[in-house]
């Protein structure tokens, strides 16, 4: 294929050796090259956070990061943070409490939740809030979603 | 989103240097520098805008957040807007 840029991708731990149009972002990269369809496109503009996954141990939106601007760092995807035999504390809270009713946002919501337990974040609910702001749930669930991460928060 | 040449330089010179090949760095530059990208890469993809060239400087280190000496605050081009938010002086 013309144009393409060949870069290696970290995934869940597995280096992925990609070619890629500059134009893909990490998000279509992810779920239409690499064929990882837990993280979400909702907006594909920055505005939900559906699409949230960990760049080296830091949240970002995926949508709005190149697949090219990441050659060699490691990239952490829902599929990489628990199993259904296995569930990371904060799946198993988000069940635990509900926080989901559709579920599309959830990846996001959970991967944005995993990466805030190492953030300087206050005790409040209000300060979860605001650091999950990011991550938009059409659905409402954000009584059950702040629960289930203060859950965890408690429990850690 | 048009097609653009993707260039990460070793330094800063070398950045300059490159985004110095536009002709102006109002909307619509043939250059444009990408660092978090939120803005740019949204408005890439509405066709606002159409670089010819992205220079990628996420990896050049601009990361840090300064105090000056006349009290004020000198802040990267590649601090996260999360970092700066949490910094004390903030």
């Amino acid at each position: 294929m013309e144009g393409v840029i060949p870069v290696t991708l970290r995934i869940n731990g597995i280096d992925r050796n990609l070619q890629v149009d500059p134009r893909t972002t990490l998000l279509d990269c992810i779920r239409e090259t690499v064929a990882l369809t837990g993280t979400k496109k909702g907006c594909d503009h920055g505005q939900c956070g559906a699409c949230t996954v960990h760049v080296n141990g830091r949240r970002v939106n995926s949508c709005l990061t190149l697949a090219l601007m990441h050659d060699g760092d490691e990239i952490t995807t829902i599929e990489g943070i628990g199993t259904p035999e296995n569930l990371h504390p904060m799946q198993a809270a988000f069940v635990a409490c509900d926080g989901y009713q559709c579920g599309y946002c959830t990846s996001g919501q959970i991967m944005s939740a995993v990466a805030l337990l190492k953030e300087p974040c206050g005790p409040g609910d209000a300060d979860v809030k605001e650091l999950m702001s990011g991550n938009i749930c059409r659905c409402g669930a954000y009584p059950n979603i702040v629960s289930a991460i203060q859950q965890v928060r408690q429990k850690a | 989103m048009h097609t653009f040449e993707y260039f990460r330089p070793g330094d800063s010179a070398a950045a300059v240097k490159s985004a110095a090949l536009a002709h102006t760095a109002q909307q619509g530059a043939d250059v444009r520098f990408v660092a978090g990208g939120t803005t740019l890469l949204d408005l890439m993809k509405l066709n606002v805008e159409t670089p010819t060239r992205l220079i990628d400087i996420n990896r050049l280190p601009l990361d840090k957040i300064e105090s000056t000496a006349d009290g004020g605050l000198k802040i990267g081009a590649t601090v996260r807007n999360s970092d700066l938010a949490h910094h004390p002086r903030s």
